[in-house]
């Protein structure tokens, strides 16, 4: 990170910002992982979906951002809240490990996965400078997008469609009440 | 800095693959919440709980 008084106007604007929605968004994923009340983890992560929208926004990915917002933070966390509100909340924690050596697993592995995070960060993988974003983002951030998505990807998109179809046909099934 | 179509092009590729990437993850993401919750739907209708760890039919 920069230092504060060396940087420039839009800088510090974004390390402003960034300042505010990081703690906001650790104390959100925490606090949906700790809470007891599924409705308020549901709610905790949508705050928490928000904030990744901020990153992204800062990040010039503005199309990302509002689909996280939309599709995301709409549309799938509505979902889920229907779900919960349908099945009503059961607040009662289970403390029996139906898996045998689930919780040494879960330790070990989020180390194994903290390791390699700050490895990563040590080894100065995210160090480039992203400086062509701007050119590439000339034409607009969602022409851009809609560009390589229909070329380079487009085989990716096209299973991603029928991935959702099926989905959604499998969840009418599944939703069917049975004769 | 202004550059040609194939350096665009292949300048796109390089930096879009991950916001392309993230709105993969969030198209699989809404997929697998449609069948997770329409599993939990049946099984409440089946035995009026929501708690998955009781759910050990395929237990050997």
């Amino acid at each position: 990170v920069t230092p504060l008084l060396a940087a420039t106007a839009s800088e510090q604007a974004e390390l402003l910002v960034f300042v505010v929605l990081a703690p906001l968004a650790v104390v959100t994923a925490v606090g949906m992982v700790l809470s007891s009340n599924a409705v308020y983890s549901a709610l905790l992560l949508v705050v928490n979906f928000f904030c990744l929208a901020g990153f992204y926004v800062l990040l010039e990915a503005q199309f990302v951002a509002a689909v996280q917002v939309i599709v995301y933070a709409g549309a799938i966390m509505v979902l889920f809240l229907f779900v919960l509100m349908l099945l009503g909340v059961e607040s009662q924690e289970a403390l029996t490990e139906t898996i045998k050596g689930q919780r040494p697993a879960a330790v070990l592995l989020s180390l194994g996965l903290l390791v390699a995070v700050v490895g990563a960060l040590a080894a100065g993988v995210f160090d480039a400078e992203p400086a062509s974003l701007a050119t590439v983002n000339e034409g607009g951030n969602v022409q851009a997008i809609g560009r390589i998505l229909f070329t380079r990807y487009t085989f990716a998109f096209e299973t991603a469609g029928i991935l959702l179809v099926v989905a959604a046909v499998g969840a009418l099934v599944l939703g069917k009440r049975q004769p | 800095m202004r550059v040609g179509p194939g350096a665009y092009l292949l300048l796109s590729a390089i930096l879009f693959a991950g916001q392309v990437l993230a709105f993969f993850v969030m198209v699989v993401a809404a997929a697998e919440v449609v069948v997770g919750l329409g599993i939990l739907v049946a099984i409440f209708r089946k035995r009026s709980s929501t708690s998955v760890d009781d759910v050990n039919l395929l237990k050997g």
